[in-house]
């Protein structure tokens, strides 16, 4: 059994945009497959709806999550697979936005695939603070 | 002829009536070698690499010049790499400005003597991100698509080594290589064949949310989708791809790189083709490749006549097919040969030569081939030959393996 690539960070949205609505993309750096969805966690626990459903999410479509006020001491986890019949690196992280403009980022996950390892599961997973 | 006196030692071959031994590495050392590779980082600035000519002094070119023509260019050739005769056994693959900058570095010393052993290949479009590189933009179909994957591909490489073995003198080579088609079930990224399976995937074995911990990945996922990629590996002689280099080099007598002076340039186009189906039984496929290469202003010493030295053009255009599996293949080559101001003078000639390819193990491969030559002016006429090599690659394929899946 093999572990999943994880990383965990701590994400402040800015004050002053705590009554602003916040979205999240995938950045996707490294053309390989990739499948994911974006859950939002109270407790550890995944809420429903998904902020991004699996497994049909793009990388770099934006989706709405909540206000900035709402956000603070939730967790969320960008998880998926990437997957490529070759050698190649892709480097995966979550850009917040409020109006177009970038105010947060999370932790970058760097996944090598190669030849012996041609799939890798991942999380991204984001604390707010 | 060759013979084999010791399969873990060494093989003799005989060329042009000369007996050469080449040294087979026992298991050991090819453990050694393997683990050693396959420990190295895929970023490694740092490290400095160990750059093995593929003839003893790239300047010091033999009066036949044909029998010392590899005509060996997989699509995946690393320009610089190439334009020196260079296998380097390490190579450098950054992958931000700062790792390239590093690299670099590395070779020159603080006096600014190049340093030999350089071996750097990277893709700059990428690097400095100057594309998007996400796999949307990739698969784009249109003019949009197709420029992304060029740039995507686009590789960036330099070397340096020793013009020879007895004196400070050094060589440069910048390379420029270029993807300028590949069939899309070819590339491992726009495979439709490729999407479905992993379409299958999630949708069978999806990923959970995950609040903490780290957790395990599904393990039958990972094995679906990691006979898939073996499956593909498997068929990657399939489909057309077609690619372009260029390398203009450099030398510099005293070894600093103040004193470099242009060389000339060695540039070539590859064609590969490859059957779709496999051509007897499940695993044994076809390929046949073309090229065409020009070499201009190649310095070349008579090794028996040090005074002699002439600066030559050369233009190859070869063919070759092979028949086999990605870890064992036979190959039958024809190519012909011109040479404009060699040590000769001007003249050409043909090749045809057959032989097989053998992955020892990981980044080796053992090659034997022989044939027979039919020179013209410059070369030696109607001579068998035979040629064995140990080819320790910079990556873990047949030497006539498509790009695309990462070479």
């Amino acid at each position: 059994m093999s572990q999943s690539v994880t990383v965990d960070s701590d994400v402040e949205i800015p004050q002053e945009n705590d009554a602003d609505l916040v979205s999240v993309r995938l950045v996707q750096d490294g053309a390989v497959h990739i499948a994911y969805g974006i859950a939002l966690l109270i407790d550890d626990k995944p809420v429903d709806p998904p902020v991004a459903s699996w497994p049909h999410s793009k990388p770099g479509e934006v989706y709405f999550v909540a206000t900035g006020l709402a956000l603070r001491g939730l967790k969320m986890d960008c998880y998926g697979r990437v997957y490529l019949a070759g050698d190649d690196t892709t480097k995966l992280h979550c850009d917040f936005l409020v109006d177009d403009t970038v105010v947060a980022t999370s932790a970058t996950a760097e996944i090598k695939l190669s030849s012996s390892s041609s799939s890798r599961e991942f999380h991204i997973r984001s604390h707010f603070v | 002829m060759v013979r084999i006196i010791d399969p873990d030692r060494l093989v003799t071959v005989t060329r042009n009536g000369d007996v050469l031994e080449i040294r087979i590495p026992t298991k050991k050392d090819l453990q050694a070698r393997a683990e050693t590779t396959t420990a190295k980082p895929e970023v490694a600035p740092a490290t400095k690499p160990t750059a093995i000519p593929a003839t003893s002094s790239a300047t010091e070119k033999k009066k036949d010049p044909l029998s010392t023509i590899n005509l060996d260019r997989p699509i995946s050739a690393v320009p610089a790499f190439t334009a020196l005769d260079l296998s380097p056994e390490t190579v450098s693959h950054p992958s931000t400005p700062r790792e390239l900058g590093a690299a670099l570095q590395n070779g020159v010393d603080h006096h600014g003597v190049l340093q030999t052993g350089l071996a750097i290949e990277t893709a700059p479009f990428r690097i400095f991100h100057l594309i998007p590189t996400d796999i949307r933009s990739y698969q784009a179909d249109g003019i949009a698509g197709y420029w992304n994957r060029f740039l995507y591909n686009f590789s960036l490489s330099a070397a340096t080594s020793k013009a020879s073995e007895k004196s400070d003198a050094m060589q440069l080579a910048i390379g420029f290589g270029a993807l300028l088609y590949q069939d899309k079930e070819s590339d491992p990224r726009r495979s439709e064949g490729q999407q479905k399976i992993f379409d299958y995937v999630n949708e069978h074995f999806p990923v959970s949310p995950s609040g903490g911990g780290i957790p395990e990945e599904n393990a039958e996922a990972k094995k679906i989708l990691q006979d898939a990629a073996d499956e593909f590996r498997k068929n990657q002689w399939k489909g057309i791809s077609w690619a372009a280099a260029m390398a203009p080099t450099w030398s510099s007598q005293t070894g600093k790189a103040g004193d470099l002076s242009g060389t000339g340039f060695s540039t070539w186009t590859t064609v590969a083709y490859g059957w779709k189906d496999a051509l007897l039984g499940d695993s044994i496929r076809g390929q046949i490749l073309a090229q065409a290469r020009y070499r201009k202003n190649e310095l070349v010493v008579d090794p028996n006549d040090k005074t002699h030295s002439a600066k030559q053009d050369t233009f190859i255009g070869a063919a070759r097919i092979r028949l086999g599996t990605v870890d064992f293949n036979v190959f039958g080559e024809a190519g012909y040969f011109y040479q404009w101001n060699g040590l000769n003078g001007n003249g050409g000639g043909y090749r045809a030569a057959g032989g097989i390819e053998k992955r020892i193990t990981t980044n080796m491969w053992l090659v034997l081939s022989a044939g027979e030559q039919f020179g013209g002016a410059a070369t030696k006429t109607d001579e068998l030959y035979a040629i064995g090599s140990v080819r320790i690659g910079t990556a873990d394929t047949p030497q006539y393996s498509p790009p695309g899946g990462g070479d």
